[in-house]
Parts: C-alpha cells; structure tokens; sequence
C-alpha cells in the first residue's frame, strides 16, 4: 500500500473515495473517519482535488461561496484533501 | 527459581496465557474450555493475564485482580467471580492489542466455511442468535470478535466461551444440546454464565471462512420479524462504527470495510423469537449466490 504522503489529493479520491451502489463513502484523510456522500458531493470534492493540485484552491473556495457556499460539511473534508498537497510556491518557500 | 506457571490457550485468532493460584478458577475454565489439551511448551501469547486473589481479611468480600504488563487494567471482582474477569478482561485487552487484524464487534458463525457476520451494539442480542445457530447446525467462529485478514478478505475464527447475561441463559441453555459453564449472579453485568462452544468448532479454530453474509441483529421483546436489504454504503458505514480498531487502522481498515460490503449481502433484522430468526437468516443464506 502506499503511504497517503506519496498521494496526490485527485489520487486519494480514486482510492479512498469508492462508489458502492451509487453511493460514495470517503476516507478523510486526517483523522480516518469515513463520511458517506452522495455523487454531487464526490464531484465537488473531485473539482476542489483539481484546484488544490493546480495551486489554485484559495480562488476554487472564492469561486464556491460566489456561487452560494458549500453544502453541510463539505468544505471541511475538501480543506482535508489540501493537506495531502504542498504548494510549489507556499510562502514557506519563496 | 521456577518460573510463573501460565496457563496456555489456543483459542484460533489469539493465544491467552493466564497464571493464577485461584483453585476454583481453574475448575471453571477447565469447564468452559473443556476441549483444549494442556500446552506445555513456552509460547508467546497475545495477552498475558494474571489473576490474584486480594486480602481474605477485607471487610466487605475477598477480591481477586486481573494484572497485565504489571498494570490493573480493571477495577477488582468478587473472588469468586476470577472467570467473568478472565474473559471480559482479556476480551478487552485483545480488541486493544490485535491491530494485525480489522476486529469487528460481532458473532461470527459458518456453513460450508461460508461466514454469516453478526455486528451489533451491546443488548442487541448478538451472542443469544450467535450461540443459538450454533446449537441449529453452525459452526461457531466467535461470539465476539468478527477477526478479518485484511490482505484476504477471510475470516479467522476466535474460539472462546459465550457470555450469556440474564434471560438468555435460560433461552439458551434449554436448547438441545447447549454447554453452560458456571453462573455467576448479580456480576455487573447481571447473572452471567458461559456458552461452550461444541468440540468441532474447537478443532477448527485455525480454519478460516470467507464472508458471504453480514446480518445486524436486534432483539425486541415481542416484535414481529423484519427483515430490510441495506444499501452497501450503509453496511459499510455501520460495519465500520461496530469494530474496535476501525479507525485506527485508517486506510488499511476502509479498504478491508469496502471491500467487505462488496462481497457480502446485508441485512438490518429485527426479531421477537429467536427460532422466527434462525430460520429466516437460514433463508437468506440459501439464497445467496
């Protein structure tokens, strides 16, 4: 198995986030619980996965709440995803 | 200078070794583990317990404590009551201690090496159905550990007495062919006594049995039997919440808990008699694929 470190946030949605039946289950992961989604939700999580990984998630976040907020809880797990990124230019390292 | 001497178990899933100098526990537990051949050679055990009695000179009853790594893990029980801490005790320290393995909370019984899961809260029911389908031609895997191999998906069976509480007993142990070890009134869990599971089951303790059907059971005094398909993501969530590691095995236990639901059949049954029960799971089972 690889570790979640070596995983990009669009990769851990592939692995950690399956469709049984039509419904989804993800693994968040920070703290390994598991949320049950529906396939509107997964689809949001997949564009904020994108965002992240093209350094763009803080105008993806703009974007969402422009467009009337997240669903219940939403965000939060989208925010867990962004922990599996490290930016090419954070401020850590300009 | 000779060693402790400690009883060795071999019940499938887990090795226990246990040393106590309580006369009267080594009566019951050669009573609820009547099928196990002494082993003699030193071995590593998964939990190592020991059992020693407190001062005779207590006012309010002579006490007997469970030590484990040279801690008290628990509160004292009655002297008379070493067995019930045996098994409660060690229980609770192999769901904290064997994280090779995702541990459903849950009876587990097989037809043919083909597992039906029983995953339930405490008071549902799960170890009165469990030891009742044992008794109706199951092979008993466990009545309290569902121990899933990760890499295989296989159920590896835990052979140990059932603890029957209160009303249960009685159900139960006037069942043909039920084994009860000795009852223990008024422990903190009521009037306790232990379910033996039959000889067969014991010889096979290290043959494993894939998942073919997972059941939640619920006892409710009088209610008629219903019985309802749940959607895979439901199993899956609720599989997850009736494990004691879960969790704590991240993604390791998620993919083990998919992939679970993906080859089982599930079910949410709720029942009033406990014959209704068996004979409609023994239904589903027939018509699995």
């Amino acid at each position: 198995m690889s570790l979640q470190e070596d995983m990009s946030p669009g990769e851990w949605l592939q692995r950690y986030c399956p469709s049984l039946d039509g419904q989804f289950l993800f693994l968040d992961p920070v703290s390994w619980q598991t949320f049950q989604l529906t396939e509107g939700a997964v689809t949001v999580l997949q564009e904020a996965a994108k965002a992240i990984e093209q350094d763009r998630f803080e105008a993806f976040l703009a974007d969402v709440e422009e467009a009337g907020d997240w669903p219940p809880g939403l965000e939060f797990l989208a925010r867990t995803l962004s922990t599996l990124h490290i930016a090419t230019e954070s401020p850590l390292t300009a | 200078m000779t060693g402790t001497a400690y009883r060795l178990l071999d019940v499938g899933a887990a090795q226990l070794a246990v040393a106590s100098p309580i006369d009267r526990f080594h009566a019951h537990l050669d009573l609820v583990y009547p099928h196990h051949e002494p082993i003699t050679t030193p071995r590593f055990a998964d939990v190592r317990v020991g059992l020693l009695p407190g001062s005779r000179f207590r006012p309010r009853g002579r006490q007997v404590t469970l030590w484990a790594d040279g801690q008290r893990p628990f509160e004292p029980y009655p002297h008379d009551c070493a067995l019930p801490l045996f098994e409660w005790g060690s229980n609770y320290l192999l769901s904290q201690r064997l994280n090779a393995y995702l541990l459903l909370h849950a009876g587990v019984v097989a037809r043919k090496d083909r597992a039906l899961i029983l995953p339930a809260n405490p008071g549902a029911g799960k170890t009165t159905l469990t030891c009742a389908l044992h008794l109706a031609g199951w092979r008993f895997l466990s009545d309290e550990f569902g121990v899933i191999d990760a890499d295989t998906g296989e159920l590896l069976p835990m052979v140990r007495p059932a603890p029957l509480k209160n009303r249960s007993i009685d159900v139960i142990g006037r069942r043909a062919g039920a084994t009860l070890g000795p009852l223990f009134p008024k422990t903190r869990k009521g009037d306790v006594s232990h379910f033996v599971p039959d000889r067969d089951s014991f010889l096979a303790r290290h043959r494993r049995a894939c998942p073919a059907l997972v059941v939640f059971p619920r006892f409710q005094a009088g209610a008629a039997l219903q019985c309802v398909p749940m959607p895979r993501a439901e199993a899956a969530m609720r599989i997850g919440m009736n494990s004691f590691n879960y969790q704590a095995l991240g993604p390791l236990g998620f993919e083990a808990v998919v992939a679970l639901a993906r080859r089982t059949v599930a079910y949410q049954l709720v029942y009033g008699e406990l014959d209704d029960a068996i004979a409609h799971i023994e239904a589903l089972f027939e018509r699995l694929p």
